[in-house]
């Protein structure tokens, strides 16, 4: 009698430390992952800041050539605080990221229409100091794309793993939450047309 | 008769896609075949020589068309794939040139973002190689790149990698992968006299080269650089 009880409990016992050992392994995967997640959502809040830190110069440089367009500079001022606002240092939740991708499409289309004036100024286009900061504005806008994508992709691998079966049993249990995604606007595939 | 067709589909499906070729094994590509035979040689030893004296890696690599791809997203994945640079320091520049579409574009890793930044590296494209690439010079571009990246690089001793692992100008790190893409293998394969170019590396064997091939060096890139055309 005492056998058999001995059998069970390490037959028990047996179950139960495998059962902690793939918790664990679940667990650590998701850190891992989350991980990756974080410190690819601080990469975009650093190329987002990066943009946001170009239009001060890109207002004065422009004002210079063409104080009469009062309204696209406070338009792009405006849209540039409100994008200060949306600063979260951590990985937002969906509403969050709603807001986030919100004000920083503020500013992405406040830009636009700002580049569209200076259309206008033939000679302000060719200035030296304009062209680096298009030139630097297109390479943030190409950064901001880079690192939109790896932070999705990141996203993706840490939502995949969390929904799995099992894993998502240890994800519940400690709380690991499913990471929002960029979302590419409509039509913002296509670049805006300059037209006159 | 099926071996026919699927050759040609092969070769049809080649012919419309772009792909990302596999990590160059020299410091100039030429896959366009714009630069000579000898002009080659001499741009290679010249990048060569900037990343023993700098240790940033620089390659440049020559397409004969873009094939309807996206510029920024094809380079940043070339230079995903082949990781130029040193990894930690991620010092790699690439440059890309794609004849028939007549554009360019400079591939700065993340650790040459403040060397290199995006104005300086568009008037390297607009100041120093379009002037020769107008005129139909490949060669004198790119050599004049090498040029001015010498200068910029100069002044200041090649940042040590963190794992130190390397002794002279360490190869892994010092990526000059001015790769000229051979767009198909196969030219590669054949055209090259290559081989030849790789005596010159025998002096190096003590800095890991196995067979003359260059391996990337692990480092990464965020999209920084530059665009042109010519």
């Amino acid at each position: 009698m005492n056998k058999v009880l001995l059998g069970c409990g390490l037959v028990v016992l047996g179950v139960l430390v495998f059962l902690g050992l793939a918790v664990a392994g679940s667990y650590n995967r998701l850190v891992t992952l989350e991980e990756t997640v974080k410190s690819a959502w601080s990469q975009v809040e650093n190329v987002y800041q990066r943009r946001a830190d170009l239009v001060p110069n890109l207002v004065e440089t422009v004002k210079g050539a063409a104080s009469f367009e009062k309204d696209t500079f406070t338009a792009v001022t405006e849209a540039r605080a409100k994008v200060g606002q949306v600063t979260f240092g951590k990985v937002p939740d969906a509403q969050q990221m709603q807001q986030f991708q919100g004000a920083q499409d503020g500013l992405s289309s406040a830009l636009s229409r700002l580049l569209v004036v200076v259309e206008k100024y033939p000679e302000l286009k060719a200035t030296q100091a304009f062209r680096d900061l298009q030139v630097q504005l297109e390479g943030t806008e190409n950064r901001i794309a880079v690192e939109r994508r790896r932070f999705n992709e990141a996203a993706q691998a840490f939502n995949t793993t969390r929904r799995r079966f099992p894993t998502m049993i240890v994800a519940s249990l400690f709380g690991f939450a499913e990471k929002p995604y960029f979302q590419s606007a409509p039509g913002s595939d296509k670049a805006p047309q300059v037209k006159f | 008769m099926a071996t026919f067709f699927v050759a040609a589909f092969c070769a049809a499906a080649a012919a419309f896609a772009l792909e990302v070729p596999p990590a160059p094994r020299e410091y100039l590509t030429d896959f366009a075949g714009v630069i000579g035979r000898q002009q080659q040689t001499t741009i290679d030893a010249r990048l060569e020589g900037l990343e023993r004296q700098s240790g940033h890696q620089v390659i440049a690599v020559l397409f004969p068309s873009l094939d309807g791809e996206a510029l920024e997203d094809f380079t940043l994945r070339c230079a995903e794939r082949w990781k130029v640079g040193r990894k930690g320091l991620d010092d790699g520049i690439i440059f890309f040139a794609f004849v028939r579409d007549r554009r360019m574009r400079l591939e700065v890793g993340y650790g040459l973002e403040e060397k290199v930044p995006d104005a300086m590296a568009s008037r390297l494209l607009n100041d120093v190689v379009k002037p020769s690439f107008a005129a139909g010079d490949f060669g004198g571009g790119v050599l004049a790149l090498a040029g001015a990246l010498e200068r910029i690089f100069r002044g200041e001793a090649p940042p040590q990698p963190p794992r130190g692992k390397r002794t002279s100008p360490g190869f892994p790190g010092v990526l000059v992968l001015i790769i000229l893409f051979l767009l198909t293998r196969a030219m590669r394969g054949s055209r090259r006299g290559y081989r030849g170019g790789f005596g010159g590396w025998g002096g190096f064997s003590g800095g890991g080269f196995s067979g003359g091939g260059f391996s990337g060096g692990g480092g990464s890139f965020g999209g920084g650089g530059a665009s042109g055309s010519w």
